[in-house]
């Protein structure tokens, strides 16, 4: 029993992980219609901020987050501004390659700029434990995953209950109606796009005292974030959060039960299994994949 | 051929640890050294092409690899009584494809006669095959995986393969650390951990054959994608459910810091852990995991640092003088791979070229064949006589042998086998995560 609770514990605390990162990535989708595959790199400028700010400073990193995320906040302005916003209503395959090549810079970027030097943060509580049940819980693990709970939370009620988010929903479900109506199309794009990449850039900065900061680290996570999001349903921050959850869950599981070898392989077939039944996804609307704020 | 400590290995590899044990106590006698070679060489020029990873994952131990070749190069451009000039072309591999395309690069635009690399096991093996299609030597000089040399036959590879390396971490489980465990070889229990690429799985099928010739118990035996893993929680659970004696990690510096990391937060004692090059074998590793790492093994070829350089024979001192000398100039880190890389480049030129009646490959292995350079003449602490063609695993250096080291107070010192250790052995078995806590309590 108690090593089934561990094994749950560490599912939804990995889950809570991929939540953050999926949650923007849902909605940039939702709203601009953009697959960015260059997401997880915001991450991994996260990543980097943090810890560059922690050893020039000596800055605890949980405070640095605060600096670098209005940081990353203005690189996503940058970004969608030069690159973004042009390929609004651009055939797919310009989508995709703006945001890919995104990626590809922002990597050798960093590369150049920092090397491709193995960094890490170390902090004296990078390994803090709680012991609730005689469960052993990272606290640091713990911390990313409350704030990745009341991030999503927080976007949930903001497009659901405020103006500016109906507003947000309005240019989801229908640009050229949302601008006749008066909405600021552009604004809208422009501070979606800046605010779920900075929510990226706050997760990275989370777990930069958990993991190592490389150039390369996002490409670990980009798969399995763009798995969640089209699980949870293209748009839907609550199909995000379940299905990052869920996949946190069979990534622990199946890996103690058959082997680290098949964690991956286990939520790609329950991931195929879900698609075949139900090919919005938990949360989406079938051929029409939307910002639905559900 | 399969060497490793304690098995019946051949009486080359015993000849080559009497060396190179002499090299470590300091108290070898000069031995005679290389062959002599033709006063007046059939080639006195080459394009030399070196590909290593630039960019991506890999470049940051690359980067040290691909600056000792530069430096070799260098060096023997100035130096060689030879007459022959070599000019350097570099290409990025940052992975298997860019390998294949970087043969190409060099050989189609910049003209490169031979090919020197890699780095990476998974590179090397596409970059080798690609160059053999081209009719093109292929240099080894940091690559482990036992294919390079296996699956093709224009590879001249200075450094060691996998399956030296697998077997050699697995027989030091076997003996030296069961013997200080106080554990009876047939009593062991082991755990096998590995990354599923083509280096991790070819130290790991060699590990493996090495432990099935032994009474011991593989109690565990994991493989993950390294270049996906954010958790291995599952797979120290399952340590934790094994309880082995000893596990042998192949792992490169982020997953083999994520395993510690989380070993401590899920408070899973382990307590002897080899790790078998890779990540557990750089710096990073040990910057990250603070004065946890100290009591971890690491299963590598030597070094500089970590042999009694004092031994060697003048004309080693020398290089491994220069070699420093120009590092520091520009800068740079030496590592183990800057060693590696700069002693193979440096056979390779200094011995190997001035032998080969031409570039081809059969006149390349030929060459190489011929040649035998002892440890006390290498900056490695191992000497290079290399597999002649036409038998299994041609132009392998037989004389790459491996060390345990073990980190001690954030450095590594080699402590096995006790013919070659400059320290004793510490925290055998390491210590639990609470004892860790009281020590820096106290």
């Amino acid at each position: 029993m108690q090593l089934t609770l561990q094994i749950l514990a560490n599912g939804l605390l990995l889950g809570g992980l991929y939540a953050l990162l999926a949650v923007g990535l849902t909605l940039i989708f939702g709203v601009l219609r953009v697959v960015n595959f260059a997401h997880a790199e915001f991450m991994m400028l996260g990543m980097f901020g943090v810890y560059w700010v922690w050893r020039m400073t000596g800055l605890d990193p949980y405070l640095a987050v605060l600096v670098v995320t209005p940081l990353i906040l203005l690189v996503g302005i940058v970004c969608d501004r030069l690159i973004i916003q042009r390929t609004i209503g651009a055939p797919e395959v310009t989508v995709v390659f703006a945001t890919l090549g995104l990626s590809i810079f922002l990597q050798n970027a960093a590369l150049m700029l920092w090397t491709a030097d193995i960094r890490s943060v170390t902090t004296p509580y990078s390994a803090m434990v709680l012991t609730p049940f005689g469960l052993r819980v990272s606290v640091p693990m713990l911390i990313s995953f409350a704030v990745a709970m009341l991030a999503a939370a927080g976007l949930w009620l903001f497009l659901s209950r405020t103006l500016y988010g109906k507003a947000v929903q309005a240019v989801a479900q229908n640009r050229e109606a949302a601008a006749l109506m008066g909405i600021n199309v552009r604004r809208v794009y422009l501070w979606t796009f800046s605010v779920a990449v900075a929510a990226a850039g706050t997760m990275g900065g989370l777990i930069a005292p958990l993991f190592t900061v490389y150039p390369r680290v996002g490409m670990s996570y980009i798969v399995t974030v763009f798995v969640i999001v089209v699980l949870g349903g293209l748009g839907s921050v609550p199909g995000a959060v379940l299905a990052a959850l869920l996949i946190g869950l069979i990534e622990a599981a199946a890996g103690f039960l058959f082997g680290a070898a098949w964690a991956e392989l286990s939520y790609f077939l329950i991931f195929l299994a879900v698609l075949i039944a139900r090919p919005q996804g938990f949360f989406g609307r079938r051929g029409a994949e939307v910002f639905a704020g559900r | 051929m399969i060497h490793a400590f304690g098995t019946a290995s051949t009486g080359r590899l015993v000849r080559t640890a009497i060396l190179v044990g002499a090299l470590v106590l300091g108290a070898a006698p000069l031995l005679p050294g290389q062959v002599a070679v033709a006063a007046e060489p059939a080639v006195t020029s080459l394009r030399l092409g070196a590909l290593f990873p630039q960019s991506g994952d890999l470049a940051f131990g690359a980067a040290d690899a691909l600056q000792g070749v530069q430096i070799a190069v260098e060096l023997f451009n100035e130096t060689n009584e030879h007459g022959i000039t070599v000019e350097l072309f570099t290409a990025d591999a940052p992975n298997p494809a860019g390998g294949a395309g970087g043969v190409r690069q060099l050989v189609t635009t910049n003209r490169a006669q031979v090919v020197m690399g890699t780095y990476a096991s998974a590179i090397a093996s596409a970059a080798a095959p690609a160059a053999e299609r081209l009719g093109i030597p292929y240099i080894e000089t940091t690559a482990f995986a036992e294919g390079i040399t296996r699956n093709t036959g224009n590879v001249i590879r200075t450094t060691i393969s996998s399956g030296a390396l697998g077997a050699a971490a697995m027989d030091f489980v076997l003996t030296g650390l069961a013997e200080r465990l106080g554990v009876a070889e047939a009593d062991m229990r082991v755990a096998l951990v590995y990354t599923d690429d083509e280096f991790g799985v070819s130290i790991a099928d060699a590990a493996l054959e090495r432990l099935d010739a032994s009474p011991a118990a593989l109690v565990l035996q994991e493989s993950y994608p390294a270049a996906t893993t954010r958790d291995l929680s599952s797979v120290l659970l399952r340590i934790r459910q094994t309880e082995p004696h000893a596990v042998v990690h192949v792992a490169q510096v982020p997953d083999a810091t994520l395993l510690w990391r989380q070993a401590q937060q899920l408070d899973v004692y382990l307590p002897a852990v080899v790790g078998a090059g890779g990540g557990y074998g750089q710096a990073q590793f040990a910057a990250a995991l603070g004065a946890n790492v100290n009591g971890i093994f690491n299963v590598v070829p030597p070094t500089s640092g970590s042999i009694n350089t004092e031994a060697l024979a003048p004309r080693a001192q020398e290089l491994l003088g220069e070699l420093r000398e120009r590092v520091d100039a520009r800068g740079w880190t030496q590592g183990n791979y800057t060693d590696w890389a700069f002693m193979g480049a440096w056979v390779f030129l200094d011995e190997i070229l001035p032998r080969a009646a031409s570039l081809s490959v059969d006149d390349l292995m030929a060459a190489a064949a011929e040649v035998q350079v002892d440890a006390l003449d290498s900056i490695t602490g191992f000497g290079f006589e290399f597999t002649p063609a036409g038998e299994p695993n041609s132009g392998q250096n037989q004389r790459a042998i491996p060390v345990v080291q073990q980190w001690q107070e954030g450095t590594l010192s080699v402590v096995y086998p006790e013919a070659l250790a400059v320290s004793e052995f510490i925290d055998v078995p390491l210590p639990t995560w609470s004892e860790r806590t009281e020590r820096i309590a106290d």
